[in-house]
C-alpha cells in the first residue's frame, strides 16, 4: 500500500527528515511515535503530497507521490495536526465540499455524506454550523471529511490532541472502526493510544527510523538482556525484610522502602532467572505477609523513553 | 490515465469479503482485501480530471462564504449607499445629465480602497491561517485550481454586487425621452440610452474587477495576516492604477513605460465607449499575471 525508500527532507540547514524508509502492507494500522518535532508531521505532509522531499521516493497504492500527486491525493484520506475546518459552513455543507473537491461523482455524494455521518455519529448534527462543535464533535468531522470519499489510506497526524480523556476514548474507537475497513497511519506522541490501536509501531526521533515493530515485540526485545524487576508489598519491619531477602540467590539491587502503615515497598532487580518464586518462598517462611507480588514488564513508554532519550542508534536486528 | 480506466472494472463488482460492512459504505466497489480503492469513474471524470468541477466547487464555496461573513453585509450597503448618492443622485438629478459616467469612475476609485481589499484579504491569507490550506492542498485539487476558484468565487461575488447599478439603468430606460428601436425586427420603446456606451462601460468594470481582483489574491497568497494582505493589495492597486500620471513629470523614453503601465488611462477608454485590443490586453494579462505568480507562490511551500 505505500512503499518509502530513503526519503529525506530538510528545512534550509536542518534535516527533518533523515532517508527513512518502511512499507505498510494493505489492511495494516501503523503508529507513528516520536517526540514533538521529530518529524513525523514532515513525513505525513511529504506522503499526502503538501510537501515535495528533499530527496528519496515514496509511493501509494502504486502511484508515485512526487510524479503523480492528484491520484494519490484521491486514495489518501487526511486529517491533518489541529483538524482545520471551515468554521462558517454547515456539516453536511462540509462533507459535501470535501466530496467535490475529491472527485465523487454527483450521484454518490448523497450516499457517501450520509454514510459518514452515520458512521461517525454525526447525524443529528448534519445542520450545525461547524464552529459551534465542540472539540470532540470537531475530530469527529475531521475523521469524516478524512473518510468521505472513500480512500484507501487514512493518514491521521495527532488525532486525539488536546482531546479530554471521555473525547480522546471516542475518537480512538472511531478511529479503530475505522481501521478494519482501511488501512490507517496514524502519529502521536501518546503512548497508550498507540499500543490501543495500532497493530504496528514505527518509531521516529530526530527524523530517523529508530524502531520499526509490533508494540509487544518493541517491550520484548528491549526487555532482553535486561533482567526481570519485581515490585512487592511486604508486612514486616523494613530492616528484616531487606536482610531476608538479601539472602535469595541470583538478585542484583534490593530497595526495601518502609511504609507508614507497617508494610513495606520491596523493589528487586534480578538479571538471571525469574525469582519471584524465591521471593514469595523466603518472605512467607520468615513469617512476614506478603501483600503484594508482580513483576514489571517494560511498557512502550520504557521504550520510547529509551529509544528517544539515547543518542540515536539502529535497533539491534 | 489509460491505466486507471483499466482498472476500474476490477473494483467494481461487490463482493462480501469485507471484515466490516457497515463501514465500507454503501455504494461500495469492494474487492477482495477492503480495497475500497478505485475512486469511480465516469461521465462525470472528463470534467474532474481537467479540474472544471473543483475550480466551480471552490468558486462556489467563496461565493458562498462572502455571502456569510460579515465583510459581504457591510461592505455592500456602504457602496450601494456611496454609488447611488454620489455617482446617481448628484450628477443625475443634480445636473440633469442621462450617464453612467459618474457610477462607473466612482466605482473604480471603490474598488481600490475598500472593494477589492477587503474581498481578497481573507481568501488565501484565511486559509493559511487557520490550516485549511493544508486540507486543501492535499485534496486532489492543483495549486492551479485553487488560485483560480478563489478567483473566480470573488469575481461573482463582485458580479452580485454591482448587479444593484442594473437599477439605475431600469430607471434610465423608464424615465429618458422614447424612442423606438428595432433590435432583430422586434420594435421596443425605450428611453434614449446609448446602450454601446453602456455595454463599453460593463465590460471596462468588469475587466478592471478581474485585474484588481487578481492582484488581490496575489498578495492574499503571499501572508497569512489579512490586514497585511488588504494594506498590500491597497498599495499595489494605487500604485497600478494611478502610475501613468507619473508620465508627465518624465521625459521620453521613461514617461511611455508609465503610460503603458497605469491603468486609469485604459479604463477611462473603456468608460468613454472606446474597446481596444491592447487595453483588453492589458488588463488580462495584468490578471493572468497575477494569477500565475499566485500559484508560484503556493507551489513555494513545497521547495522552503
Amino acid at each position: 500500500m505505500i512503499e518509502v525508500q530513503e526519503l529525506s527532507k530538510s528545512y534550509g540547514q536542518r534535516l527533518a527528515v533523515d532517508s527513512i524508509s518502511f512499507s505498510v502492507p494493505r489492511g495494516q494500522v501503523l503508529g507513528f511515535l516520536g517526540p514533538n518535532g521529530a518529524g513525523k508531521s514532515t513525513t505525513m505532509r511529504i506522503l499526502t503530497g503538501y510537501l515535495s522531499a528533499s530527496s528519496g521516493s515514496a509511493s501509494i497504492a502504486g502511484y508515485d507521490v512526487f510524479a503523480n500527486p492528484v491520484e494519490v491525493r484521491r486514495r489518501v484520506g487526511y486529517l491533518p495536526e489541529n483538524n482545520p475546518l471551515y468554521n462558517d459552513m454547515r456539516v453536511s455543507n462540509y462533507l459535501r465540499l470535501c466530496c467535490k473537491l475529491r472527485g465523487v461523482s454527483p450521484r454518490r455524494r448523497r450516499d457517501r455524506v450520509d454514510y459518514v455521518l452515520q458512521a461517525c455519529g454525526l447525524e443529528e448534527r448534519r445542520r450545525d454550523i461547524v464552529g459551534r462543535l465542540s472539540k470532540g464533535l470537531r475530530q469527529r468531522v475531521g475523521l469524516a471529511q478524512a473518510v468521505v470519499h472513500d480512500p484507501d489510506l487514512l493518514i491521521l497526524d495527532e488525532p486525539t490532541s488536546g482531546l479530554d480523556p471521555a473525547q480522546t476514548r471516542e475518537t480512538r474507537d472511531l478511529i479503530v472502526e475505522l481501521g478494519k475497513a482501511h488501512t490507517v497511519i496514524l502519529s502521536s506522541h501518546i503512548l497508550p493510544e498507540v499500543s490501543a490501536t495500532c497493530e504496528r509501531v514505527v518509531i521516529i526521533n530526530r527524523g530517523s527510523l529508530v524502531a520499526d515493530d509490533r508494540p509487544e515485540n518493541l517491550a520484548k526485545r528491549m526487555a532482553e538482556g535486561r533482567g526481570i524487576d519485581v515490585e512487592m508489598t511486604v508486612r514486616g519491619d523494613a530492616e528484616a525484610v531487606r536482610r531476608k531477602i538479601a539472602l535469595v540467590q541470583g538478585l542484583d539491587t534490593v530497595e526495601v522502602v518502609p511504609l507508614p502503615n507497617g508494610e513495606c515497598q520491596v523493589k528487586v532487580h534480578g538479571s538471571q532467572e525469574d525469582p519471584r518464586e524465591d521471593l514469595a518462598r523466603a518472605i512467607v517462611r520468615a513469617g512476614f505477609g506478603l501483600r503484594e507480588l508482580h513483576s514489571r514488564t517494560l511498557s512502550l513508554e520504557d521504550v520510547f523513553i529509551s529509544l528517544t532519550t539515547e543518542e540515536p542508534q539502529a535497533w539491534p536486528e | 490515465m489509460a491505466r486507471v480506466r483499466k482498472r476500474s472494472p476490477v473494483a467494481e463488482p461487490e463482493t462480501d469479503a469485507v471484515a466490516t460492512p457497515e463501514l465500507s459504505g454503501p455504494a461500495d466497489g469492494d474487492s477482495a482485501d477492503l480495497g475500497h480503492g478505485e475512486p469511480d469513474r465516469g461521465a462525470y471524470e472528463p470534467f474532474y480530471a481537467i479540474g472544471l468541477t473543483k475550480v466551480f466547487a471552490i468558486a462556489g464555496r467563496e461565493f458562498g462564504g462572502l455571502f456569510v461573513s460579515p465583510i459581504g453585509w457591510v461592505i455592500t450597503p456602504i457602496v450601494i449607499l456611496v454609488v447611488s448618492y454620489f455617482g446617481y443622485l448628484i450628477p443625475v438629478l443634480g445636473s440633469q445629465q442621462a450617464t453612467m459616467e459618474g457610477i462607473f469612475g466612482l466605482i473604480a476609485f471603490l474598488l481600490i480602497l475598500p472593494i477589492v481589499p477587503l474581498t481578497t484579504m481573507r481568501l488565501l491569507a484565511e486559509e493559511r491561517r487557520q490550516g485549511t490550506l493544508e486540507m486543501l492542498l492535499t485534496s486532489p485539487v492543483r495549486d492551479w485550481e485553487l488560485v483560480l476558484g478563489k478567483w473566480l468565487g470573488s469575481l461573482a461575488f463582485f458580479g452580485a454586487m454591482f448587479s444593484f447599478t442594473l437599477v439605475y439603468v431600469g430607471l434610465f430606460l423608464i424615465y429618458l425621452p422614447k424612442v423606438t428601436v428595432k433590435p432583430f425586427g422586434i420594435p421596443l420603446t425605450l428611453g434614449n440610452l446609448d446602450f454601446g456606451l453602456l455595454l463599453s462601460g460593463y465590460l471596462g468594470l468588469l475587466a478592471l474587477a478581474a485585474a484588481f481582483l487578481a492582484v488581490g489574491v496575489l498578495c492574499s497568497s503571499l501572508t497569512q495576516n489579512q490586514i497585511v494582505a488588504a494594506f498590500l493589495t491597497f498599495g499595489a492597486l494605487i500604485v497600478i492604477y494611478y502610475c501613468g500620471q507619473a508620465a508627465q513629470f518624465l521625459a521620453p523614453p521613461y514617461d511611455s513605460f508609465f503610460q503603458y503601465v497605469g491603468g486609469q488611462e485604459r479604463y477611462a477608454s473603456f468608460s468613454q465607449g472606446n474597446i481596444a485590443l491592447k487595453d483588453v490586453v492589458y488588463f488580462a494579462s495584468l490578471a493572468l499575471g497575477a494569477l500565475f505568480i499566485a500559484t508560484r507562490v503556493l507551489e513555494s511551500r513545497k521547495w522552503r
